[in-house]
């Protein structure tokens, strides 16, 4: 990732939209990543990341250094995702796309990679359309995305025991489904 | 260590490589003698961590960017809009905080009014005084007109 300097986030919240591309281009892949494994589809996760960098700019003068700059934009996307979710997730969270287009990269690979690969895709988007946003939230930027539980405890501004009761009560419900799943029971 | 314990430590620490010092040692101890807790290890990571691994990363398709910078270019600098909304708030006159002032000002001018004309501390012994007066103005005593008092027993104690 490139790194964004104090200087060219200045710039940007001045409304110098070159400096703000250099935002962006630091950031979007994370965010686009985040909310389309927290969503579930592609159409939505463009959507959401569109919104998140037009908040990121229209609130770039009031960033306070407080958090790393990434660290505040994964909490904006984080927040808009759930509020999408809780707005829309009922009815979407049902059907959790698995998009075949994910990787056009793939196109070109083995037909016995294509097929792990995608059957690994619905394997996770399955796992996680049966978490609460909350819990879905802690494991994607754990899982997906590395994030040290600080880091989530930052993103989410929870405590760092609450991070750790959500990744354990989220994994919890993951090892329950797959219990179900195969009829063993530990 | 009990099972509860060590299973919440797999889930957690122990999946995500972040136990702390003492705590390898205590947990290895546990798998060592018990079995389900060992298989338990096991079908978590094979069941937690090994379907997220190797995912391929997306990349944002470029109509992200180009929509972003069409809102942002249609939009004021944030700093400028910053500004113009601290300027409205403290500039623009608004029916609430021209009602607030005013009432505030009707409210001080009421309290200035009360304070010119309230009684000046008490003084026990200025009371005192002004109730003998008020006494002696309106019940003299019961003296003639010749500055005598009207019956011998009065005389004679008065």
């Amino acid at each position: 990732m490139r790194e964004v300097t104090n200087e060219t986030i200045s710039m940007a919240a001045a409304g110098d939209t070159a400096a703000f591309e250099i935002i962006y281009r630091a950031h979007a892949g994370l965010i686009y990543n985040t909310t389309f494994r927290l969503l579930g589809n592609r159409e939505d996760a463009q959507e959401t990341t569109q919104e998140v960098f037009l908040t990121v700019y229209r609130k770039l003068p009031s960033f306070a250094h407080r958090a790393s700059l990434t660290t505040w934009i994964y909490r904006i996307a984080v927040n808009q995702a759930i509020n999408h979710l809780r707005k829309h997730g009922a009815a979407r969270q049902q059907t959790v796309e698995f998009d075949e287009r994910i990787d056009e990269r793939l196109a070109t690979s083995r037909v016995e990679d294509r097929l792990e690969h995608q059957a690994r895709e619905k394997i996770v988007a399955g796992l996680l359309a049966r978490l609460s946003p909350e819990q879905r939230t802690c494991i994607v930027l754990r899982n997906l995305e590395g994030l040290s539980y600080e880091d989530i405890a930052a993103t989410l501004q929870v405590n760092i025991n609450t991070v750790r009761s959500r990744l354990k009560r989220a994994r919890e419900k993951l090892m329950a489904m797959g219990r179900k799943r195969s009829g063993n029971g530990l | 260590m009990d099972c509860k314990t060590a299973r919440d430590i797999i889930l957690t620490d122990y999946l995500d490589d972040g136990m702390p010092a003492n705590q390898p040692a205590e947990l290895a101890a546990h798998l060592a003698t018990c079995a389900a807790c060992r298989t338990f290890a096991s079908q978590a990571r094979e069941e937690l961590l090994l379907p997220f691994d190797k995912l391929p990363r997306l990349e944002p398709p470029e109509a992200i960017w180009q929509a972003v910078r069409q809102g942002i270019s249609s939009r004021p600098s944030p700093a400028a809009n910053l500004l113009s909304r601290l300027r409205t708030l403290l500039l623009a006159p608004r029916p609430l905080l021209a009602l607030g002032s005013v009432t505030m000002l009707l409210l001080s001018a009421l309290f200035l009014t009360h304070v010119g004309t309230h009684p000046q501390p008490f003084d026990p012994e200025a009371q005192l005084d002004y109730l003998g007066y008020l006494l002696e103005t309106n019940n003299p005593p019961n003296v003639d007109e010749t500055g005598g008092y009207s019956s011998p027993i009065e005389e004679y104690f008065l």
